[in-house]
């Protein structure tokens, strides 16, 4: 019964609360946003590999290896023997073994020479496998398999021709402008580090760097492509092995005898173990986001707080007129309380409609231009009890208006004359 | 029987200069009283005292039987909401809300008017409408004016129509005219006296306007039953 009356107060005095409103609702909808980026760049990490037991490396730490390894982020502080390779493939618990060859790159695009396997065991997601968009793996030496990414930005199709740069720069000086590759297949959009590489087969990566020596051509030796794919070609070492065991319950035993091998300096990381070292490092920027967005919504409660407050002045008539008819202290702290639950409820709901919204709209260039993949704009149930707090922290707002205006009319009684 | 009694009443503020000192006073159920004082007589305080928003520091306030001055804070909010009807001198009704919802707020705070109210008129709306209707407030109400379409003269009978639904004992009015002119303020009086009459409840209206003495069944001078005297400035 008192709400229709503090609800028919709030609406005579809705454009001083409209701005209200809408300081809460932008502040929720960055809350929201940041709660939804952070999220979304988690699982977009945890997306980016999948079906992966072991990930074997040169020795270092655990989340150098899989930053490189499957994320392209930096570089592997050494390479490792490609015996160590066929000696792990060799091992009855491993159910499969892709290597990794990093070091070269199109166009500020990784390229990773790897084994067709590739293709076939590489998981992401819940368990996706990777799909050809077109085309298919790659069948000769100079095939090429590109990301949707790269064929999208570059405007690659199955039969375009591209060459490859030494190293990773998009400035390369050195480039392997005398073996060019052919696209053989692109690979369906993944939302993951995929999307942005291009696939070469190890032998490729052994053959464009025939007549080289440490990083730049021999001069005066000229091989041409025919020589080249008469040659054997047998790679001498690779960056990173990708395996999949047979059963997971030998996973830890091979990360052991991995880790202890004495003839070469090596280490098998659980890509799940590595990634927790990763949040661990992120976590200080994530609790940074949020002390940011959190302060926000405080400083749209405080802007709150101070309109119930200065509304005061005009409200004193109405409070003393309720008090003559009868209500009692809790009836006035109640009609303050209720407006501040009111402005911020429909402040939170009305930031949640603008977050998704603005999510919407941003979500393709998120995409573009971070290669982060929004899956769903809309709300999650992770979001409610935050935003049930924002609502909380609204509602207590209104306590100290409240309490204000009852002394207030304590004070004047029934005097007032204005 | 006595709707309001005042024995050996005391007040002052934090400042100890006694503000009210009424020895004995006692109105008569049903009567019509008429307060008048010049302003720094005490009238504000009084009020205050006698609607239970202020305490006496010293003696005995009973209004329709209940002392008063002993109830708890909530008990004498909740007292006044039940036994008192309030008419400011003006502003007395909340702009956002219609004629009848402001008639009707009276019972939302009081479930004895609420329960009067629908005895006497089979709803609460409906006891609103007829007091609205016995004040001449039936074209306003029909045409749904809002508060600040009505003329002062109509604002302050909607106020008279919200002090008297639920036919509470006492009716207090604080200089209820002194916006008006004198035509408006005659009809007023003569409406004010009717309707309460017709609820026998009893009347208090304070006011410094000594011609509207001749209306009332009784005059008290506050100057005179105040023993305190004062003239400040609250």
């Amino acid at each position: 019964m008192l709400f229709n009356v503090a609800l028919a107060s709030s609406w005579s005095r809705r454009h001083t609360l409209f701005f209200i409103v809408l300081t809460i609702a932008l502040s929720v909808a960055l809350l929201i946003a940041v709660e939804k980026i952070r999220t979304e760049v988690r699982d977009s990490f945890n997306r980016s590999v999948s079906g992966t037991d072991l990930i074997v490396g040169a020795r270092g730490g655990e989340l150098q290896l899989i930053l490189y390894s499957i994320f392209h982020i930096g570089q592997a502080s050494n390479n490792i023997s490609w015996e160590s390779f066929e000696l792990i493939n060799s091992n009855k618990n491993v159910a499969w073994a892709v290597p990794i060859s990093l070091g070269d790159s199109h166009k500020g695009f990784r390229v990773v020479g790897t084994s067709s396997g590739f293709f076939t065991h590489y998981q992401t997601g819940q368990q996706q496998s990777l799909l050809f968009q077109k085309g298919k793996a790659f069948n000769d030496l100079f095939d090429a398999v590109i990301g949707a990414d790269v064929a999208r930005q570059l405007g690659y199709q199955v039969g375009s021709r591209l060459t490859l740069s030494h190293g990773v720069g998009s400035a390369s000086f050195s480039q392997h402008d005398d073996r060019p590759f052919s696209v053989a297949g692109v690979l369906r959009s993944t939302g993951t580090p995929v999307d942005q590489s291009v696939f070469i087969s190890s032998e490729a990566i052994v053959a464009i760097h025939d007549g080289w020596q440490s990083g730049s051509r021999i001069p005066g030796q000229q091989i041409s492509v025919e020589e080249v794919r008469k040659k054997v070609l047998q790679p001498k070492e690779l960056t990173a092995i990708l395996l999949g065991m047979k059963s997971k319950l030998s996973t830890f035993h091979l990360q052991r005898q991995i880790n202890n091998y004495k003839a070469e300096p090596l280490q098998a990381v659980l890509p799940g173990v590595a990634l927790q070292q990763l949040w661990q490092l992120i976590r200080v920027a994530e609790n940074a986001l949020r002390i940011v967005s959190g302060c926000v919504v405080l400083a749209g409660l405080i802007g709150m707080l101070a309109v119930l407050l200065t509304s005061l002045g005009a409200r004193r008539k109405e409070m003393a007129i309720m008090r003559a008819i009868g209500a009692r202290p809790w009836h006035i702290i109640t009609l303050l309380v209720f407006e501040s639950t009111l402005v911020s409820a429909i402040g939170t709901l009305l930031g949640v409609l603008l977050s998704v919204g603005l999510l919407m709209l941003a979500q393709p260039v998120l995409e573009t231009q971070f290669g982060l993949f929004i899956q769903s704009t809309g709300l999650s149930l992770d979001d409610a009890p935050l935003l049930a707090g924002v609502v909380l922290a609204g509602a207590a707002t209104g306590l100290w208006p409240g309490y204000r205006a009852y002394q207030m009319t304590a004070a004047d009684g029934l005097t007032l004359r204005c | 029987m006595a709707a309001v009694t005042l024995e050996q009443v005391t007040f002052s503020w934090k400042s100890g200069t006694p503000i009210i000192d009424i020895a004995k006073c006692e109105i008569k159920s049903g009567e019509h009283i008429f307060i008048q004082g010049p302003s720094g007589s005490g009238k504000s305080t009084l009020l205050n005292l006698l609607t239970g928003l202020l305490l006496p520091d010293s003696g005995e306030i009973r209004i329709a039987g209940c002392c008063i001055s002993s109830l708890s804070s909530s008990e004498r909010d909740c007292f006044r909401a039940d036994h008192i009807g309030f008419i400011f001198q003006m502003f007395n009704l909340l702009p956002y809300l219609s004629l009848r919802d402001n008639v009707m707020l009276a019972c939302r705070f009081s479930n004895v008017r609420k329960q009067r109210a629908i005895a006497q008129a089979g709803s609460v709306s409906q006891a609103a409408d007829q007091l609205l209707l016995e004040l001449g407030l039936g074209k306003q109400l029909h045409q749904r004016l809002t508060v600040a379409e009505l003329s002062v003269g109509q604002q302050q009978r909607v106020a008279v129509a919200r002090a008297l639904i639920g036919s509470p004992d006492v009716l207090i009015a604080d200089e209820p005219t002194s916006a008006l002119d004198r035509t408006t303020r005659d009809t007023f009086i003569q409406l004010l006296l009717k309707e309460v009459s017709q609820r026998n409840s009893t009347l208090l209206l304070v006011s410094h306007d000594d011609t509207l003495s001749p209306f009332f069944d009784r005059t008290l001078s506050l100057q005179q039953i105040n023993c305190a005297g004062v003239t400040d400035a609250i």
